[in-house]
């Protein structure tokens, strides 16, 4: 008792009197974000606190996945990088975990609103650095057997001056390893779902991240979603009226999944009809992004290797 | 040389009647539990056999990696030595991992969980010494352990209450479990992301099948001898892509699909030929010395709550069955001779 109070009393002073925090800046599901400056260095770092209410389960999942798969991950310069973790009490003597991040200016969703409201297109080579630094972070996230699940432009930290890019928010993030391993159908941002998940599937694997990515290629160059569906069963018609409704000859497989049903039949459309403006070899990789069949769709890492990023200067990426 | 090698193809012929003699006495037994089995199994099947390529496997660069990653996940031999000087108490850890294997089977957790929760434990228990004499202290990190285990791994997480199953002599309220679970995380720097065998056992299966997917039987054999060298201590020495390692040349060997030699030499591009020869002689001594463990394992099993814990079970109950099944009188005059000679062979290829 005497020793949690002193380790209590210690990480007290620290978590409060470390950091001045500066302003809100975002709200999540299980608490605030500020932009906080670190009293010590002066450095500029995000604060991402979460309250652990005692009438609850402890420390929550995704507190607890999120830091420990950054913890995995925190080599990849295409990964927010996580510097801390504290623990302190509230005004109310409630227990408060701190996760200090180092501090982004902006996500990718705010980018492309602020290219929609000028009604500008964001430049082809501005698009082709930040997709080739979200396949590489993937393909990072993927080579350490970390499976993201929910990525969209909001979980894309972005540096205005730099362009560069960094993957966030991995409280839904899963490891896998056992082939026997079943994910449940948990919360995923709609409008960037694969189809398999849509349909049921709790064997999904890399592929579902692949699909997301291809949905954000799509959105950089339109400014606006590409499948924008306010339900499952709208979210799946968006895609199949895009892509053509899959059969078992597209798809080996898709009518046993859980929740198949019978569809409006649609043929596939083209690409270059529902994003306009892109190159021949961009449509070809976005199309093999959103392969229907989760093992034909192309992997992160066979991605950066595609003609599509050949004349982009990688040095500094 | 000579007795104790007649020793050793003793234990194994008795094991191997004992699996003859349970297929004719039992017959009905058995054809009632393979169609249990079928009709649990039977979409989960369908889905693994049309999808194989869906499950996602670690690249080459991958594993190297994780390799370079287990040492900050592994107690090693400093949790070994700590336990054999009895700075640690072995007893009490051994009370808590029969706990943890007691309430995982209870909630139909995979076996990977019981890996995890225990690589939790003793990294713990090698940073912290918890204060002596309370015995309830062991009992609560086993707890808090199970909790951080479940919700960084499992789909659905009981409530703190529901999970102090199985004859635990004390209770602990949330706040409690909070607190220490909070000091884990602290202790182990948050680095709760454990690398375990099962993290390399599909590439070793993969790597020494020819690139083929295993088959499900060597995957759930493979799983099943992971989960058993987390029982005891002696397999704390090892790392855990030496486990796996071994554990997939044992298996695969077992099958006799598979060149040992060649197995062996793709295996010690990754780790050391000594400490994996030792350690497929210790999983084969603890195959054959299953017969204790199958004791144990059979009181440990629990009525399963999901398709993972039917499994389990079923491996469990064929354990006990087995065991059972081994007092029988072995009335056939060939079997001896069939299945000395199948054990030549083993140990010949176990040679090369």
């Amino acid at each position: 008792m005497e020793m949690e109070k002193t380790g209590a009393g210690v990480a007290v002073l620290s978590a409060k009197e470390a950091f001045e925090k500066l302003e809100k800046v975002g709200e999540g599901t299980y608490g605030k974000v500020y932009r906080a400056r670190e009293k010590a260095t002066g450095k500029i770092v995000a604060l991402k606190k979460t309250r652990l209410h005692e009438d609850q389960e402890g420390v929550p999942p995704t507190t607890l996945r999120e830091v420990s798969i950054l913890r995995m991950l925190s080599r990849d310069p295409h990964v927010v990088r996580l510097m801390d973790v504290k623990q302190g009490q509230n005004k109310e003597g409630k227990t408060v975990l701190y996760l200090v991040f180092e501090y982004m200016d902006t996500d990718l969703k705010k980018f492309i609103r602020s290219f929609r409201q000028t009604g500008q297109s964001i430049p082809p080579q501005t698009i082709k650095s930040l997709m080739y630094q979200l396949c590489k972070g993937i393909a990072f996230c993927h080579g350490h057997g970390i499976l993201h699940r929910d990525l969209k432009p909001h979980n894309l930290l972005m540096d205005r001056k730099t362009m560069m890019l960094k993957i966030a928010d991995l409280g839904l993030a899963r490891a896998f390893t056992v082939p026997i391993k079943k994910y449940t159908h948990e919360i995923l941002t709609l409008w960037y779902r694969a189809p398999e998940v849509l349909l049921g599937a709790t064997h999904y694997s890399m592929a579902v991240d692949i699909w997301s990515v291809g949905c954000i290629f799509a959105e950089l160059v339109t400014k606006q979603a590409l499948f924008a569906g306010d339900s499952e069963l709208q979210q799946l018609l968006h895609i199949f009226r895009l892509l053509g409704t899959p059969n078992e000859e597209v798809w080996p497989g898709v009518s046993k999944l859980k929740d198949w049903h019978e569809y409006p039949q649609w043929n596939p459309k083209s690409l270059s009809t529902a994003v306009p403006g892109l190159d021949e070899l961009g449509l070809d990789l976005l199309s093999q992004m959103l392969e229907y069949e989760p093992s034909k769709r192309i992997s992160a890492k066979k991605a950066m290797e595609h003609a599509y990023f050949n004349d982009l200067d990688k040095g500094h990426l | 040389m000579a007795p104790s090698f007649d020793f050793a193809s003793s234990l194994l012929c008795t094991e191997d009647s004992a699996v003859f003699d349970e297929s004719h006495n039992n017959g009905g037994t058995m054809m009632s539990m393979m169609g249990v089995y079928e009709d649990t199994w039977s979409p989960r099947k369908r889905h693994f056999d049309e999808e194989p390529d869906e499950l996602p496997l670690l690249s080459d660069e991958s594993l190297a990696m994780m390799v370079e990653k287990e040492c900050q996940h592994w107690p090693g031999l400093r949790c070994l030595n700590k336990l054999q000087t009895g700075d640690l108490d072995f007893g009490a850890r051994m009370e808590a991992v029969d706990w943890i294997l007691k309430v995982r089977s209870h909630f139909g957790y995979c076996s990977r969980s019981s890996l995890v929760i225990q690589n939790y434990l003793d990294r713990f228990l090698c940073a912290y010494e918890l204060p002596k004499g309370r015995v309830w202290t062991m009992q609560l990190l086993a707890v808090a352990c199970l909790s951080l285990a479940a919700k960084l791994d499992e789909t659905e997480v009981p409530l703190s209450l529901d999970l102090q199953v199985g004859e635990s002599k004390f209770l602990f309220e949330a706040k409690t479990i909070q607190r220490m679970e909070l000091l884990v995380l602290s202790t182990l720097k948050w680095r709760m992301q454990a690398i375990t065998p099962f993290t390399f056992l599909d590439y070793f299966l993969c790597k020494i099948n020819d690139d083929q997917s295993p088959l499900r039987s060597s995957i759930m054999r493979s799983i099943q001898l992971i989960s058993s060298t987390a029982r005891g201590i002696d397999f704390l020495e090892f790392k855990p892509s030496e486990i796996a390692a071994a554990v997939a040349m044992y298996v695969m060997g077992e099958t006799q699909t598979v060149d040992t030699g060649k197995a062996t030499s793709f295996l010690i591009q990754h780790v050391e030929k000594e400490r994996l020869l030792k350690c497929v002689k210790m999983i084969q001594e603890l195959s054959c010395n299953s017969g204790s463990a199958k004791d144990s394992s059979a009181s440990v099993t629990c009525l399963p709550q999901s398709p993972i814990g039917v499994l389990d079970a079923l491996c469990f109950s064929y354990k006990s069955d087995d065991t059972n099944a081994g007092s029988s009188v072995n009335s056939s005059h060939n079997s001896p001779v069939a299945k000395r000679r199948k054990l030549n062979k083993t140990c010949g290829a176990d040679l090369l």
